[in-house]
């Protein structure tokens, strides 16, 4: 075989090994590398299924009725926070609490509250309280009193009392009057239970 | 071996060339057509082109079809064939006995191609060669593709004929006689028998001289006025010599006058011929008895009369014509005894001369073959790979869309896992810091209602206070109590009544005074509590409460 020959076929032979290579790298390794990742793909589903198979066994409770009972328990704290959120509101509701019990409001003014009452959260998630406290003077029956402190601690929303003092006052119609003076702080509370907002219909 | 197919086998010499179309080994047809030896030499230095027709009337009288495969006996100017002792085993042997021969006639400015192949007598201890120029090889194979032949085999006749000579004579029994093959253009001189060869010598010349002297003689009497018995023609001259035989100086013959005019010109040729064959046995054959040994003559001149008498006298012993040759008949074609028949029926592929050309056209076929199948490889590799790479992806999809519900079950439960256990968290932290602002707390209303029930005539609350210390809560109370015999001690059973209460931790009587109150005497007394602490019940419950509400 002459020598331009040989050449011409080592140069062919090149040309066609650097297109078999070529193909392969460009048709076949992405294939290759496709069918590698398919095959972790699958591997990975595989053992997600037989993992979330086990746990779904080993649940006790599902969580479909786990999420019920919470949304219902934060339903009832987010009525509890909505009940003292607005101030303008609790006014209202003293007074119509003390005008059910037969007291008498003789006088009420905030005693503390704004920004020395924030109290902030240290989690993520936590609600922020604004705490307001109201100072009130009461003059009526001692058990109009007593109902109207019960009525303050359970119907108020966040509220607590914080001191109450009873002396006598003067009687009036054979009815023995007293004279009450109740401190009491009301939590504004905003933020929190952000967890119960995100699903759609879940939020409190 | 080739079955069933036409092969075309050709005679190419001087005078002649001898056509022969085979299927297998048997001969279907012949044909020969006469050439003239004066333009041999001529012929060859044009590449054979002289013979272009002669060969395609050739081709198309015997029928044969188009490219039919070719094999030509030839004998050319160059051709060179020789029977040596192989120097070694296997194929450096027949490489070394090819070496020599080619050296011998090489020329730096010619390329030679040859052929080798080990004789079959006495375990292969001679090589048979063959050599020619390249240029030779090229032009038969040009030839060839000119008439529409295709080249099959290019054989020298020489070759044949050694080979022929060793077979008959290593074959038959050794009788001490010597064997002397008298060919056209080759004469062979061997000796031996019973699978031996004991030697052989070849030599470059046959009775074509006789034909040409002969001619000659024919070609001065027309010349002169000519005799009607005489012809200018070489082949008559062929004709002429195998029919009458060597004129003799014995006896009135019919072609008497002929005789004296062609003598002359034949003695120098037959001189020749007693001289080579005499020296070749006196010095080139083993002398086996004092008396000398015989001569056997063997081949197409041995058919012409008139060799042994002169023979004969020259070595001085007794000479004499095969029987199976002396019937030969010139004037066929592939006879059963010619060298074209032997080709036939021995496998002489060993033998065959290649071209430079076709050497590197077969390699070039060669290596393009591999470069196509290894593409064809390649392709079917590439696409083999592809195609399981591809279904093993498909098995991975159908396996992952089967797989499907269930992860997509699977992935559901944790996606609600973990909104409940977020849910959880934020209800935890929502629900700790609403109790931690509230904090735990007395049950006013049922303090005050037992308070109240505790309150007596005997006994009266000034002032109830309540309010928280360090988170928790305190209650103090100022009263008094009447002292007398009808008040009896009503400090202490509301001490111990206090003490009692399940609402109350802790009951602590501080300082006490009497006064005066009215027209009675009474206690003065504080007292510190500290109330029973209850979670805010919004938090615990999530319902009414379910403490008992008593009325104060």
């Amino acid at each position: 075989m002459s020598n331009s020959t040989a050449r011409n076929y080592v140069v062919r032979l090149a040309v066609i090994s650097a297109v078999a290579s070529a193909a392969w790298y460009f048709v076949v390794r992405p294939m290759r590398d496709r069918l590698m990742q398919q095959r972790a793909t699958l591997v990975a589903a595989q053992a997600e299924i037989s993992s979330g198979l086990s746990q779904i066994e080993a649940n006790e409770r599902a969580p479909e009725s786990a999420i019920e009972t919470l949304t219902t328990r934060a339903n009832v704290l987010s009525r509890l926070w909505g009940v003292s959120a607005d101030a303008s509101v609790l006014y209202e509701q003293i007074d119509t609490i003390a005008h059910r019990y037969g007291v008498v409001v003789e006088r009420m003014e905030p005693s503390r509250g704004g920004a020395r009452g924030v109290v902030s959260g240290e989690k993520p998630d936590a609600p922020t309280f604004n705490e307001i406290g109201y100072s009130i003077e009461l003059v009526g029956p001692y058990e109009g009193v007593a109902r109207f402190v019960r009525a303050i601690q359970h119907e108020l929303g966040m509220a607590r009392i914080d001191s109450l003092r009873i002396t006598p006052a003067q009687a009036s119609a054979g009815n023995t009057q007293i004279r009450a003076s109740v401190k009491t702080t009301h939590f504004q509370a905003s933020g929190g239970l952000a967890a119960f907002k995100t699903p759609e219909g879940a939020t409190p | 071996m080739r079955f069933g197919q036409p092969r075309l086998i050709l005679s190419l010499a001087p005078s002649q060339i001898d056509a022969a179309l085979v299927v297998g080994k048997r001969v279907r047809a012949t044909k020969r057509a006469k050439l003239s030896p004066a333009v041999w030499e001529e012929a060859w230095s044009e590449g054979l082109s002289p013979y272009d027709v002669t060969l395609t009337s050739l081709v198309r009288a015997l029928g044969a079809p188009k490219n039919v495969k070719t094999s030509v006996l030839y004998t050319s100017p160059g051709s060179v064939s020789d029977v040596k002792v192989a120097p070694g085993p296997g194929d450096a042997g027949i490489d070394a006995a090819r070496l020599e021969v080619v050296e011998n006639i090489s020329n730096s400015r010619v390329e030679y191609i040859s052929s080798a192949t080990r004789l079959g007598h006495e375990n292969g201890a001679n090589v048979l060669v063959a050599a020619d120029r390249d240029l030779n090889a090229q032009a038969v194979f040009a030839w060839l593709s000119r008439c529409e032949c295709r080249f099959d085999a290019l054989v020298p006749t020489r070759a044949i004929a050694l080979r022929s000579v060793i077979k008959d004579v290593t074959s038959r029994e050794n009788d001490g006689a010597v064997t002397c093959y008298l060919g056209e253009r080759t004469t062979v001189i061997a000796s031996g028998g019973s699978g031996t060869l004991e030697s052989i010598r070849s030599i470059d010349f046959g009775f074509s001289l006789l034909v040409e002297a002969f001619a000659r003689g024919l070609r001065q009497d027309v010349e002169e006025g000519g005799d009607a018995e005489t012809c200018a023609n070489h082949a008559d001259a062929r004709e002429r010599l195998f029919a009458v035989g060597l004129p003799t100086s014995k006896g009135a013959t019919p072609g008497a006058q002929l005789s004296r005019r062609v003598m002359p010109l034949l003695q120098p040729v037959l001189q020749r011929y007693c001289i080579e064959i005499k020296q070749t046995i006196r010095f080139g054959v083993p002398q086996v008895s004092p008396q000398g040994r015989a001569l056997r003559l063997i081949g197409p001149g041995a058919a012409i009369n008139g060799f042994i008498e002169p023979l004969s006298q020259s070595i001085d012993n007794d000479v004499r014509v095969d029987p199976t040759w002396a019937g030969f008949d010139p004037d066929s074609v592939c006879s059963a005894l010619s060298l074209e028949h032997d080709y036939i029926q021995d496998d002489a592929s060993d033998l065959r001369l290649i071209p430079r050309i076709v050497s590197e056209q077969s390699a070039t076929r060669l290596v393009s073959g591999g470069v196509r199948t290894g593409v064809l490889c390649a392709a079917l590799a590439l696409t083999a790979e592809g195609g399981y790479l591809y279904s093993q992806r498909l098995e991975a999809i159908r396996t992952l869309r089967a797989s499907e519900p269930e992860l997509i079950r699977v992935r559901d439960h944790r996606t609600q896992s973990e909104l409940a256990t977020a849910m959880s968290a934020s209800f935890e932290i929502a629900s700790t810091m609403t109790m931690d602002r509230l904090g735990n707390r007395p049950d006013w209303f049922a303090v005050m209602a037992e308070l109240a029930a505790l309150s007596s005539d005997g006994v009266q609350f000034e002032e109830i206070r309540c309010f928280r210390e360090e988170g928790a809560a305190l209650i103090t109370i100022e009263g008094f109590a009447m002292m007398g015999s009808d008040a009896g001690n009503g400090l202490s059973e509301l001490i111990d009544s206090l003490r009692a209460s399940p609402l109350f931790d802790e009951v602590q009587l501080g300082s006490t005074s009497l006064m005066e109150r009215g027209d009675m005497t009474a206690k003065r007394f504080a007292v510190r509590l500290l109330p029973h602490m209850f979670a805010p019940r919004a938090l615990t419950s999530m319902g009414d409460d379910v403490r008992a509400e008593a009325s104060p």
